[in-house]
């Protein structure tokens, strides 16, 4: 398979995995917090948890790009 | 039951329309080049004119036909009126990155006529029901705003934003559709309708541009729509390409732009008329990594676009059943 659809295909499935992840976490802290999300302190989580995701993603973004740049070796 | 009619109104109406459009558009000079293909013919531009003429006289259709519906959920074709006007906008004017942002996300501001923010559940998978009375009314502008965005963005080869919206707008009419709620569905579907009856027209080789009228009006209506049927989740994951597509450019480049403005280097054209990746940094986005290997012709970036926006949408209704409950 062409390595910009493998590529395109891998960013894809990975957000979606991730964003699930994400969410089936936050069910869980709620779950754990009585079913209340308040407070600075779970925003501040919550924000924290999102960010270092979106900068993962960013970092495997360009990690994909590179991978599918790259010619393959024989 | 005959509500289904004003379906094939707006197909039969959105295809004469863009006919006649098109053969306007030649003569008054609205048309612009097809840089992918050899030559660079001139292609009318500005086909999403005629979604906001189709949906009305969509509505009135229906409105003949059951008049209930259109009061409940004429306001998605409002907040489309609203999105069309700032496509139609940019298209004559040509607005900078920033002030097409801020103003993208005033259009969403109508469906606060209709959708009380502040008791508007939010429908979250692997979560209960979430009120956020503050922050709702954001959150929705920001989703209107953003799909319209996303939907322009997505616009860069023949076919790309008309086909998507069509399979995004039919899987949540469908899914409306089996839920039992007739009017909204009826509505979506319109959205359906003028979608694919555009589609027919953009897909390659395309004999119309749909131009930021087309892809903000079909982006605002389909959001407004989620909104509405509370699909707000479902509409996120939709278009999931669509942002990561978006956070790509953005990231990359640090600042949010209007490539044709910015100068910003994303790909380019070789001499058999295919797309390549653009040698130095420049800016990532998904039609860039697809030809990140080796350049390729425009229907096949069209067909990596496609696949990925059908896969979304097959993710997103895969979802549907954990929306609203948790898992613990």
């Amino acid at each position: 398979m062409n390595r910009g659809y493998a590529g395109a295909l891998i960013l894809l499935l990975v957000s979606w995995v991730t964003l699930i992840a994400f969410l089936i976490f936050m069910s869980f802290v709620v779950t754990l917090r009585l079913g209340k999300l308040t407070g600075i302190f779970d925003f501040a989580m919550a924000l924290a948890i999102g960010l270092t995701l979106i900068y993962v993603w960013y970092l495997l973004l360009k990690a994909i790009f590179r991978w599918a740049r790259s010619k393959p070796s024989r | 039951m005959y509500g289904y009619l004003s379906l094939v109104v707006v197909f039969l109406v959105s295809i004469i329309l863009t006919f006649v459009w098109t053969a306007v558009a030649k003569r008054l000079g609205v048309t612009g080049r097809d840089v992918h293909k050899p030559g660079n013919p001139e292609v009318p531009e500005m086909g999403g004119i005629i979604i906001l003429p189709s949906l009305v006289i969509g509505l009135a259709a229906l409105y003949l036909i059951d008049s209930h519906y259109v009061v409940q959920f004429g306001f998605i074709v409002i907040v489309a009126a609203f999105a069309w006007a700032l496509g139609l906008v940019d298209d004559l004017a040509e607005l900078s990155a920033i002030p097409k942002f801020v103003l993208s996300i005033l259009i969403g501001l109508p469906i606060f006529l209709f959708v009380n923010p502040f008791s508007h559940p939010l429908m979250v998978p692997f979560l209960k029901p979430v009120r956020l009375p503050l922050v709702y009314p954001f959150l929705a502008l920001g989703l209107i705003a953003g799909t319209a965005n996303s939907f322009n963005s997505y616009d860069v080869v023949n076919g790309s934003t008309t086909f998507s919206a069509t399979i995004i707008s039919l899987a949540m009419g469908g899914v409306l559709f089996l839920r039992g709620e007739l009017g909204l569905a009826t509505v979506v579907g319109m959205v359906a309708a003028v979608s694919l009856a555009l589609f027919i027209f953009n897909a390659y080789p395309a004999k119309v541009f749909i131009g930021d009228t087309g892809s903000f009006a079909l982006g605002g209506a389909i959001a407004a729509a989620a909104i509405a049927s509370f699909n707000e989740s479902f509409l996120f994951f939709a278009i999931l390409p669509m942002i990561v597509n978006a956070a790509a450019k953005f990231m990359s480049l640090g600042k949010i732009y209007e490539h044709h403005k910015a100068g910003v280097k994303i790909t380019r054209i070789t001499e058999d008329g295919k797309i390549a990746s653009y040698e130095g940094n420049g800016s990532i986005s998904l039609v860039r990594l697809l030809v990140a290997q080796k350049p390729l012709s425009e229907k096949q970036v069209f067909m990596g676009l496609a696949v990925l926006v059908t896969l979304s949408t097959v993710l997103a209704l895969a979802i549907l059943p954990f929306v609203g409950m948790t898992l613990w």
